[in-house]
């Protein structure tokens, strides 16, 4: 499903978002539940979405992250591999059986948000598009990402991915 | 007796309790092992043709019975607030792990485009209430399975959630199940909305539950009725409590017998357990009479005990014997689960009648050795109260034969007349008590929104061995659907169909490829259930009511006659209907006829043993009349009343008939001890035998009958019913057995056969 591979993009986000609070990976481990708005495809109506993902240490400067998102019309499971570079970078792989390739991302912190990049433009329906991810970190519990493509051939941009995440249980990990 | 003598008997006695230890710790080892399962899987498991095509397109498409439905109730769900959390339940729930996916009616989607891209029908953000109303109701005018999902005043909502193992693995279901339930309760809470949850898949869970409790509470109440009765008839609660420890052993033994051997509880096989215990009760009842009598007529106590495993012992032994054949006979039956009942009926039986001989003659010895055992049957102890003593069936008889042995005759020859008239009867239905708050909902659902359960006929789709879907093909799945929907005015049909209804008026060949395309989008889940996932076969799916069995084959029946009419090509264009309902339907008829021939068999087996073991073939031909007239009588009665043969009722009458056969050898066992050699049917060793039968049989007739009143509580209907059909046959049977059996007996005493109606002398 080509709404669920892009959702799966967007996951990405989350990885950055974490890197921007005070301790960044710190604070992206634990069980996230989120809910917000994804589009399908460019053009289509945005649809109520829900996701469900996990984040655990995979060493000393990476995260693994699994999760499964879903739409109305069906779900896609997902799994993020972080890694924190020198200098504030961090880098994400994104694999999910829906995309028809792993994706990359670069990102930089700042403040409370992180921008996240992909490293090449996505083929979407058949057209090229730049990715842009935007995480706005509210403290530990919570966080906001949004995800927007524009269309390399005529500049048009689309938000793909809106999504609100609060951690599940009282208090992190 | 000596020192040493008695030193040898002390160890033997201890040697003896320690193995009676170690036999007990294995099967309470066993029983440990014990495995629950509802068992309708396995029930129709069967070389049928009905069972190969269904176990053929299960495999390819996704079945209706895997589904969870999950029905939300709300003033209107046009009002936005309980349509979100209706949004937000179903969102929740196709993330919950084992869940493949969750449909609602916020899942349903506009036309597909040229490239199978749909639109959502429901836009994420919510209209206005009077928008969204006119816009519900749109939906569920047109959008193909709206009708599933949302009823029509719009106050009924439902989520089906399709499992990912398609509700296979009942353990995971039962996860899913309650983290479903959770997340509704608190989506409900919030969003100011009652829901419950039900479907198939539930249902299973909900029967599988009430099977330990079943066991529990059904052999609790054997034991205890069996300690009851055994009390009033023994007169002695020391006589009581002996009496009723080898019957607690062989349904240990029992237990772990099932255990070891890998059996399941199951809706068939629930009221097992309670059975053996409630054998070995009369096992042990048996003994314990013939020890009070051998005291009584002076033996001393290990004489007395010997004797009495010596004189009962082998009447107990072929009395279980019978009780075998008639679960033997069931191993015959065409369905898995009643040939594993045959078998576990046959292993425990067997292992039941080793505890009572083992255990019984080993308490008894025990309490002698320490004891007064005489002092234990001092008195009227031991002996039956007249309570029991139906001594006025058998004079009745003695005195007049003739009449009373014509009018058995006559009676069974009736009902043997009417018997061949039953009809089988089947519903999945009938093993949950239909207060049982899952079938509440079920029916609730299947009345407000569309049945759960499904008739399906699968169409071939494009020729060659990619198969596939093309005009000519979307053509032919067009007029299936037509077929079933003008036949079924008030089913719901789901196919292709419904989905190309939608596209509207382009040509068949773009149809057909929008359609493919739409199809790639789907998971897999969601496109099986329109085409087989080898792409060979497309589905059209009728949603409708499960009337019981007789009315869904009636309904195949008709929709074959009128697929046949169409000038499709049956096998090649389109197949029978197959799926649970349909097979299950005509399975069970096939099994539940089976389950007649089982019992001849058993009848043919346990007449045959009779004139072995009592190397008399007048006795075996004599036995067939009481042994057979409760069986047909009963079996006349469910063909005359309409009530039909159930699984249940045709497994209670073969293994009541095992039963029944009990009460007979025991008459004939004490004709065999009382006759003098060469006079096997001398009229006053049949009196004797039946003064000395006469309170036993109906000591063990109410030990029996009590010990089976613990089913009226269970779970399971199918389970009560056989309960009370078995104790309708055992008093039957032990009428049979005191009156027209003596009389039966009277009539073939050689001088009577030769003056006819002159009393002997």
């Amino acid at each position: 499903m080509r709404g669920l591979r892009t959702m799966a993009c967007s996951l990405l986000l989350l990885l950055p978002g974490t890197a921007a609070a005070a301790s960044p990976l710190d604070t992206l481990i634990g069980v996230w539940r989120g809910k917000g708005m994804v589009r399908e495809r460019p053009g289509a109506a945005l649809e109520r979405a829900a996701c469900r993902l996990t984040a655990h240490a995979a060493g000393d400067a990476r995260i693994s992250v699994t999760g499964r998102c879903g739409t109305a019309g069906g779900t896609a499971r997902f799994s993020i591999a972080l890694h924190r570079r020198p200098g504030g970078r961090i880098d994400a792989v994104v694999s999910s059986p829906t995309l028809p390739e792993d994706i990359a991302y670069a990102g930089t912190v700042s403040g409370n948000r992180l921008s996240f990049g992909a490293t090449a433009p996505l083929d979407i329906d058949g057209g090229q598009y730049s990715s842009r991810v935007v995480f706005t970190f509210g403290g530990d519990d919570r966080f906001a990402m949004v995800e927007s493509a524009t269309r390399l051939a005529d500049g048009q941009k689309q938000i793909f991915f809106d999504m609100r995440y609060k951690r599940e249980g009282e208090t992190r990990p | 007796m000596g020192k040493r003598s008695g030193r040898r008997i002390t160890a033997l006695l201890a040697a003896s309790w320690l193995v009676l230890l170690a036999a007990d710790l294995t099967a309470l080892l066993g029983a440990t092992r014990l495995d629950f399962d509802d068992g309708l899987k396995d029930a129709f498991v069967s070389d049928s043709a009905w069972y190969t095509d269904y176990r053929h397109f299960a495999a390819r498409f996704t079945q209706t019975d895997g589904d969870i439905v999950v029905v939300f109730e709300s003033a209107d769900f046009a009002r936005p607030r309980a349509l979100a959390s209706l949004s937000d339940f179903a969102l929740e729930a196709s993330l919950v792990d084992g869940v493949a996916s969750a449909v609602s009616i916020l899942t349903l989607r506009g036309p597909p485009g040229a490239d199978g891209a749909t639109d959502p029908l429901v836009p994420a953000v919510l209209p206005q209430e009077d928008a969204l109303a006119a816009l519900l109701d749109d939906i569920r005018a047109g959008a193909p399975g709206a009708a599933a999902l949302l009823s029509p005043d719009r106050r009924l909502a439902a989520v089906l959630v399709s499992l990912a193992d398609g509700g296979s693995g009942l353990e995971g279901a039962r996860a899913v199940i309650a983290e479903l339930d959770g997340l509704a309760s608190a989506v409900a809470r919030d969003g100011g909305l009652g829901y419950f949850v039900t479907g198939i898949t539930p249902l299973r869970a909900a029967i599988v539950d009430g099977l330990y409790r079943d066991m529990v509470v059904l052999t609790g109440v054997g034991i205890v009725a069996g300690f009851l009765v055994c009390l009033v008839a023994l007169r002695s609660l020391p006589l009581a409590l002996l009496t009723t420890m080898p019957s607690a052993t062989a349904m240990m033994w029992a237990l772990g017998v099932f255990g070891a051997f890998g059996f399941r509880i199951n809706v068939v096989t629930v009221a097992l357990p309670v059975l053996i215990l409630v054998l070995s009760f009369t096992d042990s009842l048996h003994l314990t009479f013939e020890t009070g009598r051998r005291l009584h007529a002076g033996r001393p106590p290990h004489a007395a005990l010997a004797e009495a495993v010596r004189r009962v012992g082998p009447a107990c032994a072929l009395a279980s014997i019978t009780t075998a054949i008639a679960f033997a006979g069931l191993t015959f039956s065409g369905s898995l689960i009643i040939r594993d009942l045959g078998f576990a009926g046959v292993i425990a039986g067997a292992a039941s009648l080793l505890a009572v001989l083992f255990a019984h003659p080993l308490l008894f010895a025990t309490v002698g050795r320490f004891a007064d055992l005489a002092g234990l049957f001092a008195g009227k102890r031991g002996t039956p109260p007249a309570l029991f003593d139906w001594q006025a069936l058998p004079r009745l008889a003695l005195a007049r034969p003739l009449p009373v042995a014509a009018g058995g005759l006559a009676l069974l020859a009736a009902a043997i007349a009417v018997y061949p008239t039953i009809e089988p009867v089947h519903s999945l239905r009938e093993n949950v008590a239909a207060g049982n708050p899952a079938i509440v909902a079920l029916d609730r659902a299947d009345a407000d929104l569309v049945p759960a359960n499904a008739v399906d006929i699968p169409v071939r789709l494009a020729a060659g061995p990619k198969g596939g879907l093309d005009a000519a093909s979307l053509a032919r799945v067009e007029e299936v659907h037509g077929i079933v929907e003008r036949m079924v005015a008030d089913g719901t049909v789901l196919s292709l169909a419904s989905l190309a209804r939608q596209i509207g008026d382009v040509p068949a060949a773009e149809k057909a490829v929008r359609l493919q395309a739409l199809l790639a989008r789907m998971n897999d889940n969601q496109r099986g259930r329109f085409v087989s996932g080898d792409a060979q076969w497309a589905l059209v799916r009728l949603h409708i009511a499960d009337d019981g069995a007789r009315a869904t084959r009636d309904l195949v029946v008709r929709l074959e006659a009128a697929l046949a009419r169409s000038g499709l090509r049956q096998g090649i264009e389109v197949a029978r209907p197959t799926g649970f309902l349909a097979m299950s339907a005509f399975v069970s008829a096939e099994m539940i006829t089976d389950l007649n021939y089982c019992f001849l068999i058993a009848v043919g087996a346990s007449g045959l043993l009779t004139v072995l073991w009592f190397r008399n073939w007048r006795y075996g031909l004599i036995a067939l009349i009481p042994n057979l007239l409760p069986i047909a009588v009963v079996g006349a009665w469910l063909a005359l009343s309409g009530r039909g043969l159930q699984f249940a009722s045709g497994v209670a009458l073969t293994v009541a008939f095992g039963i029944a056969v009990d009460d007979t050898v025991h008459v004939l066992n004490r004709l065999r001890l009382n006759a003098p050699p060469g006079a096997p049917f001398d009229p006053r060793a049949i009196r004797r035998a039946m003064e000395e039968a006469t309170p036993i049989l109906v000591v063990t007739t109410a030990v029996l009958s009590f010990g089976l009143i613990g089913t009226f509580l269970s779970t399971v209907p199918t389970a009560a019913y056989f309960g009370v059909l078995s104790i309708i046959v055992l008093v039957l049977a032990v009428f049979a057995d005191l009156l027209v059996l003596p009389a039966c007996l009277t009539l073939f005493h050689p001088r009577r056969l030769a003056v006819g109606e002159g009393r002997p002398a």
